[in-house]
């Protein structure tokens, strides 16, 4: 890497080196060679015998030094630089020594040149030397690939003849950019006595550029009498060429294009029609008028519009005078009107000044009714504005006057503004048409509803605990201490209660009838099984009902002897039957047990009853308990929740008898296995 | 030589040394003295010496522009030293302030050595 910066250094100090001295060299030779020169060019023929041969040494060494080509090169230069800046006889002079030096004949070796910047150079030296002999030479070179050579060809072709324009202009096949057409201009300015050739003779030409040029030499030169050839060229479908043949005919006042342009008006796209308002502004009079007025009507830009009305003005001055929009609910002081201004008619509204007054009666009637229909309909910013106030006086006002307030309702409507309503006529149709509607729908009483949902939830609802009426056993009274600290302790044991009276005010407190009534029913879990579920259904579920029952089935089966099945009916009412015969057995054995527990410790150890019956455990009592505890695991898994009860059946006699609603009748048995049973031989 | 300018010197200012060397071997020809200059500050040195005859300077120049050397000739030195303008194509702006600040002629490229050397000759005969 050092090395690749060592080395570069190297090159750009050499390069320097090598440029600086090449520039030492060539300011040396052009001050050798300056005097030479100027020998050459001040010769005077009745100069004195001494001068003469002076001359003629000089001449000889100066072919002696044309031989190098680094001397060649900068005599050739110094040459060029002198014909910038001579003219006349001087430079005539300088032409004869660049012939007499023949270093012409290097410049037309350069034509040969497959570099293109050796081609170029050749010919801006031949063009500026003004060597007419090298035309032919140079004219092929017109249409170059290369844009260099290009555009120095066709500068070199115009300036070496006359006729040079007319063989560009015919033979051009590529763009010819608007800096280039300035330095042809520029070049045949230069022309002493040039007679211009009638340039609308390439108006036809099939590049464009071609006819913007000759539009333009046109315009430059004065040669109006193209004006049949300029209105045929208004139909060009050139925006470029279109415009520039309107600055011609501005120019020239071609009048007679007026009405061609008023025909074609709508057809232009803006730039153009911008062009022909300004021919109109040069060229219009007040027939004109009408014509510029009724542009406003039309759908066109903006800038379209204020052009015309600029026009018009310029016509006609004052015709159009600048209108203050009409303000419907500020007043003139809300705006800062001025002081001298007569007092507003009510409402608000500023009138709005009468144009036209130096014109003619009937003229001005027409522009006034015109003026009246501009107002009609508005522009898109009055319009806009319009409709933001409407919407701001509709939030504000709410609902209209005598309409129905329907804005809650997701009305679609085929409105612009997306659906407000902007009437209140279509309003009512729309409410009219929302009343006719028929409506399928069921009226529902709110507190027979509420009264439905809430019996299906405590349907569900096993209720282990004292009811909310009754203060909770396990929180104790609560001390208040000086710190204001409430010191409590939870009491685990459950206070003990009558099951009867804690259904009692259950259902009290659920807003239900006593425990005695039917309504008790609803806490059994059969319940909702019998709601959906056929007879067949049913009268399994009765049979169960007698193996898991309680007091809450018992209360369950009273309801189904109105069922609408014979068979659930007889049946229902013989498991009732059998079941209040097992729910008594089952209170007598509770009593026992409880009535055992009351006796001395001694007796503790005795495992059976004062009337020699083991104490029998509620599970006993379920002949479906080996079944279910004979079930394999995995059988009906979907049904089979993986858990157990906690306490065990010597807790539960602990509790009072007929306490159903603290325990379940089989706490030893899974309840979904209960129902997964049942499930099963619903199914078969 | 001719005897037109004899006796008379002309101060040349001029960046261009092939056109200077140009006009001065013209002018030398014609029998004057010509102080060449190449920069404004050249001129100043020689109009600090002496005084010539006649100044013939270019508008574009280094250090020092014709439009400055005439304003200095005109307000610092007041003198009446006739002043040849040489302009390029298109700098008639430049042209009417140089007429504005004292010049006597001007002279636009291109332009013809003999041109110059006769009014040269008419701005010495008027003086």
């Amino acid at each position: 890497m050092g090395v690749l910066c060592l080395l570069l250094v190297i090159l750009v100090f050499r390069t320097k080196v090598r440029l600086s001295k090449r520039s030492a060299y060539i300011a040396q030779k052009k001050q050798e060679l300056a005097p030479v020169v100027s020998s050459f060019l001040f010769i005077e023929e009745d100069a004195d015998r001494g001068e003469k041969t002076e001359y003629l040494k000089m001449k000889v060494s100066i072919r002696e030094q044309l031989k190098d080509a680094n001397s060649r090169k900068v005599f050739a230069e110094m040459l060029l630089d002198l014909q910038r800046d001579l003219s006349g006889e001087a430079r005539e002079r300088l032409y004869s020594l660049y012939t007499d030096l023949n270093l012409h004949e290097f410049a037309f070796e350069k034509l040969k040149s497959w570099r293109w910047e050796v081609l170029s150079q050749g010919i801006v030296e031949l063009a500026q030397m003004q060597v007419t002999d090298a035309y032919s030479y140079i004219k092929p070179f017109i249409n170059h690939r290369k844009g260099v050579v290009r555009k120095q060809a066709q500068l070199a072709t115009v300036s070496l003849k006359r006729e040079g324009i007319q063989y560009f202009l015919d033979t051009a096949r590529y763009g010819i950019s608007e800096w280039q057409q300035m330095k042809l201009m520029d070049v045949l300015t230069q022309f002493k006595d040039f007679i211009p050739p009638r340039f609308s003779l390439w108006l036809t030409s099939g590049n464009p550029d071609v006819v913007l040029f000759a539009l333009r030499l046109i315009r430059h030169y004065r040669q109006n009498e193209a004006g049949a050839a300029l209105n045929t060229l208004l139909g060009h479908p050139d925006d470029k060429i279109k415009i520039a043949t309107l600055e011609c005919i501005r120019e020239f006042c071609l009048v007679d294009a007026l009405e061609p342009l008023k025909a074609n008006f709508p057809q232009y796209r803006t730039e153009v029609k911008m062009a022909v308002l300004d021919v109109f502004t040069e060229l219009g009079s007040e027939k004109d008028i009408q014509f510029l007025l009724t542009i406003k009507k039309q759908r066109v830009s903006y800038i379209v519009k204020s052009k015309a009305l600029s026009t018009i003005n310029r016509i006609a001055p004052d015709t159009v005078l600048p209108q203050i929009a009409e303000i419907t609910t500020r007043t003139v002081g809300d705006i800062g009107g001025k002081p001298n201004s007569p007092d507003p008619p009510p409402g608000g509204m500023i009138p709005v000044p009468d144009p036209g007054d130096g014109q003619g009666a009937d003229e001005g009637d027409e522009w006034q009714s015109l003026l009246e229909e501009e107002e009609a309909c508005p522009d898109i910013s009055d319009l806009c504005c319009r409709e933001e106030w409407e919407s701001i006086l509709f939030e504000l006002t709410g609902a209209y006057q005598g309409e129905l307030d329907l804005s809650f309702l997701p009305l679609i409507m085929e409105h612009e503004d997306k659906g407000r309503p902007e009437g209140g006529g279509e309003v009512k149709k729309e409410a009219e048409k929302i009343r006719e509607m028929e409506v399928e729908a069921a009226v529902v009483d709110e507190e027979e509803k509420f009264r439905l949902e809430l019996e299906s939830i405590l349907g569900r609802i096993y209720i282990v605990d004292k009811p909310a009426s009754q203060p909770h056993s396990s929180v104790t009274g609560l001390e208040a201490t000086e710190d204001n600290e409430i010191n409590f302790e939870l009491d685990s044991e459950p206070r003990k209660q009558d099951s009867a009276q804690e259904t009692q005010d259950i259902n009290e407190d659920a807003g239900m009838d006593s425990p005695a009534a039917p309504t008790a029913y609803r806490f059994s879990i059969f319940e909702e099984l019998f709601r959906h579920c056929d007879a067949e259904s049913k009268l399994i579920l009765l049979d169960e009902i007698l193996a898991v029952g309680g007091e809450k089935e018992l209360l369950f089966l009273h309801t189904l002897e109105t069922d609408e099945s014979l068979e659930v009916r007889d049946k229902s009412v013989e498991i009732a039957q059998r079941l209040g015969e097992v729910l008594e057995k089952d209170a007598t054995v509770l009593q026992q047990a409880k009535e055992e527990e009351e006796m001395p410790a001694a007796n503790e150890g005795s495992s059976q009853t004062s009337a020699g019956i083991p104490p029998k455990q509620s599970l006993e009592n379920c002949f479906l308990q080996t079944t279910a505890s004979t079930a394999q695991p995995g059988e009906n898994s979907l049904w089979d929740v993986p858990f157990e009860l906690e306490e065990t059946s010597a807790n539960i006699t602990a509790n009072p008898v007929g306490d159903e609603l603290n325990t379940p009748a089989y706490p030893g048995v899974s309840l979904l296995d209960r129902l997964n049973k049942i499930w099963g031989g619903m199914h078969g | 030589m001719t005897a037109e300018g004899i006796g008379r010197t002309v101060l040349l200012a001029e960046d261009d040394h092939l056109l200077a060397s140009l006009i001065g071997f013209r002018l030398e020809k014609a029998g004057y003295q010509v102080l060449m200059a190449a920069n404004g500050r050249d001129v100043k040195q020689y109009l600090s010496e002496s005084m010539p005859d006649i100044i013939v300077s270019d508008i574009m120049m280094p250090y020092f522009s014709g439009i400055e050397l005439i304003d200095y000739v005109r307000t610092k030195l007041l003198s009446t030293v006739p002043v040849i303008i040489i302009s390029s194509a298109g700098n008639e702006e430049n042209v009417l302030t140089a007429f504005e600040l004292g010049a006597n002629d001007f002279i636009a490229k291109p332009f013809s050595p003999s041109e110059l050397l006769v009014r040269v000759g008419r701005e010495l005969t008027k003086t």
